[in-house]
């Protein structure tokens, strides 16, 4: 498997680690968190969730780490981790609601935010899976292939759910 | 339209990473490592329900039941529950592990900042005398510096400090680790007295004060052999009454812990569990940082039935020995005398302790032993040997039986809101006194115009109880209870009447 090229955006680059340090799980996790948490947010809408999957994500990542550094791309297992941990929660909400046993979940955050907001008005109209597609390609810049491991699809449904998303999101913004 | 990836970007700036993201990290871990038990429990029902076999109560107000748990009795609440995993713990800490234990501030700090979740706890701490090492710390958190609320508005929840009072113990005697043992908030209350018994099926009371926008949620845990229910109650988001309902017939729990708390925003659990999950995701001792801004957690154990049980005669001393000791919790069985329930109390400390008996306490000096006799109908109360800050040590459970049928109930069978109560001035000038040595006799002389051909004048309680206490009985319901007191040539005359308004005395 190749080595994963991510992009690390400006709020999460830092001093450069020494070889020991780049070896720890905390180096790791001080590297990763903020850019995972940002992308979890943007999928899920809310705060609060995402948080939440970036811990089980981490700490998931953490009880394995003596194996996951030696991959080839830990940040590629990370973000299937979180990724997986966001499926296995819609699984249980549908499982949930078919049984009627509680109140219906927590509304979509993007779906209650302000409308004047047209950015936040944008990612409202796309589905989940469509935001996570987007996220993965356009924002982390995994390809389709990884994306589609990431996501546990086939690429070619990446890229229709990137599509989808990008005309939903030209459509609410226009020329903005 | 902006490029997508910048549009995407601009929506993420909008979250702020925590500084202490990877502290928190490190507490969700080792909550996770501390309850892996309780994830397996969780995980064996799961299965369990899969194959049809399961038992499956979970809703909210409801008990969810997992195999697992302690089948012995329960002293703490945090970090271990029982006096073996205490010890177990002392022997890490004596290996160089976990120094924080050995300090008991340090033990409540944790406790604020690993389970509650509350960030840069701060607290004052005041060591109890007594007989036992305890403490109580006084945990805070500073309110965040917020402007002052506009006229008629609310002050936000985010600005206010949270406060908690966390008793804690030394079970493994002097330069010991300490355990945490209750928390009480002041937001918060549960109705609930030493020695904290409860029956399966009961409901206790929860007070809560929410402050707008906040909500209150109670529940508990219970243990027993192989099984562990947990139940929560419903939400409050005004200030009200919680009703906790103990756990019954789901397994045979002995002991466990109830708690009620207000958190400052929205759900503070996972939005999507399944039931069992939804249950201890809101258990304040289950694995997640609820960060409640008030918080009441008490121990609790299963009391056993009431009703008498069958025993022989022979085998139940009439005199119960309680030996008060550290932590130590024991069952025994005694056989009621006319005059009452006897006991030979020894306390085996070097200090002053309280015993508490079925409603009377009495203090013991160090070392000394006493001879009690209680009141207590048949059936099992427990004697309770505690500090002076009434936290309990000791318990002893007592089965009384009472085989010869001595014990004639007192209680009125009537509403409470129907009883009156007289008391009777002692006024031998008036001339409207009876004495008489037998109290029956005094009891029928006193109340000659109101009784009633086949009402039934006896003694009530134990038989020979002094002072007496005599009852009347009509058509098989006790109506009239009368106390009394010895006068100056050895006879009893009436003091005070309780009856049933049926009875007649206005």
């Amino acid at each position: 498997m190749e080595r994963m090229e991510m992009p690390v955006s400006a709020a999460t680059q830092g001093p450069r680690l020494s070889p020991e340090e780049a070896d720890s799980f905390e180096a790791f996790f001080r590297a990763e968190h903020a850019r995972l948490l940002r992308a979890l947010f943007v999928v899920t809408g809310s705060a609060e969730e995402a948080e939440e999957l970036m811990q089980e994500a981490f700490l998931s990542v953490w009880e394995r780490w003596d194996r996951v550094r030696s991959l080839d791309s830990p940040t590629g297992y990370l973000y299937r981790t979180g990724m997986n941990a966001l499926r296995s929660r819609l699984r249980r909400a549908a499982r949930v609601a078919r049984r009627i046993v509680r109140p219906a979940p927590t509304p979509d955050a993007f779906e209650a935010a302000d409308d004047r907001d047209a950015v936040v008005r944008a990612l409202a109209g796309l589905t989940e899976r469509q935001r996570a597609a987007l996220v993965l390609v356009e924002m982390l810049g995994f390809g389709s292939e990884e994306a589609g491991e990431i996501l546990g699809i086939k690429a070619v449904t990446v890229r229709v759910l990137a599509s989808q998303g990008r005309a939903a999101m030209r459509e609410v913004l226009g020329d903005e | 339209m902006s490029d997508p990836k910048s549009v995407l970007e601009r929506v993420g700036a909008r979250i702020t990473p925590r500084e202490d993201a990877f502290e928190r990290l490190q507490r969700y871990r080792r909550r996770r490592q501390r309850n892996q038990r309780i994830t397996a429990g969780v995980v064996a029902v799961l299965v369990a329900v899969a194959g049809g076999v399961g038992v499956w109560a979970g809703f909210r107000g409801g008990t969810t039941v997992r195999p697992g748990g302690a089948d012995e009795q329960a002293v703490a609440l945090w970090p271990e529950r029982t006096l073996a995993e205490i010890e177990a713990a002392q022997q890490r800490v004596d290996g160089g592990e976990d120094s924080w234990r050995l300090d008991a501030a340090s033990t409540a700090i944790r406790f604020a900042s690993d389970v509650l979740g509350w960030n840069d706890p701060m607290v004052s701490i005041q060591f109890v005398p007594g007989p036992v090492d305890a403490a109580v710390a006084d945990v805070t958190t500073p309110p965040a510096p917020c402007p002052a609320p506009l006229e008629g508005e609310p002050i936000s929840l985010t600005c206010l400090g949270k406060r908690a009072e966390v008793s804690l113990h030394g079970f493994t005697g002097p330069g010991g680790i300490w355990s945490v043992t209750a928390v009480r908030g002041d937001r918060t209350r549960i109705d609930l007295d030493p020695p904290f018994a409860v029956l399966p099926g009961q409901i206790v009371e929860a007070q809560v004060d929410v402050p707008e926008g906040a909500q209150a949620i109670g529940g508990g845990t219970f243990f027993g052999n192989g099984c562990q229910a947990s139940f929560g109650s419903e939400r409050l988001t005004e200030s009200g009454k919680l009703d906790l309902v103990v756990p019954s017939g789901d397994c045979e729990v002995s002991d466990g812990y109830l708690y009620v708390y207000v958190v400052g925003s929205g759900p503070a659990w996972d939005p999507y569990p399944s039931d069992a999950e939804e249950l201890l995701a809101e258990d304040p001792l289950a694995g997640r940082l609820l960060e409640p801004m008030d918080l009441t957690l008490i121990q609790a154990h299963i009391a056993s039935d009431t009703s008498p049980q069958p025993v022989e005669q022979a085998e139940v001393p009439e005199v119960a020995e309680v030996v008060c000791e550290l932590f130590k919790e024991t069952k025994q069985q005694v056989r009621a005398q006319p005059n009452g329930v006897h006991l030979r109390v020894r306390n085996a400390l070097d200090r002053e302790i309280l015993v508490l008996t079925g409603g009377d306490t009495f203090r013991v000096a160090a070392s000394e032993t006493v001879k009690l006799t209680m009141q207590t109908p048949p059936g099992t109360t427990n004697v309770v040997c505690t500090e002076q800050d009434r936290t309990k040590f000791a318990v002893v459970e007592l089965t009384i039986v009472d085989p010869d049928g001595l014990w004639k109930s007192p209680d009125l069978e009537c509403d409470s809101r129907d009883i009156n109560r007289t008391d009777v001035v002692f006024d031998p000038d008036a001339g409207l006194v009876v004495v008489a040595a037998d109290p029956t006799d005094a009891a029928r002389a006193y109340l000659e115009p109101l009784l009633r051909e086949g009402d039934e004048v006896e003694s009530a309680g134990y038989p020979e109880v002094i002072p007496p206490l005599v009852r009347v009985v009509r058509e098989g319901q006790t109506v009239a209870t009368l106390e009394f007191v010895e006068v100056e040539h050895g006879g009893w005359t009436v003091a005070r009447v309780s009856s049933c308004s049926e009875f007649g005395i206005a």
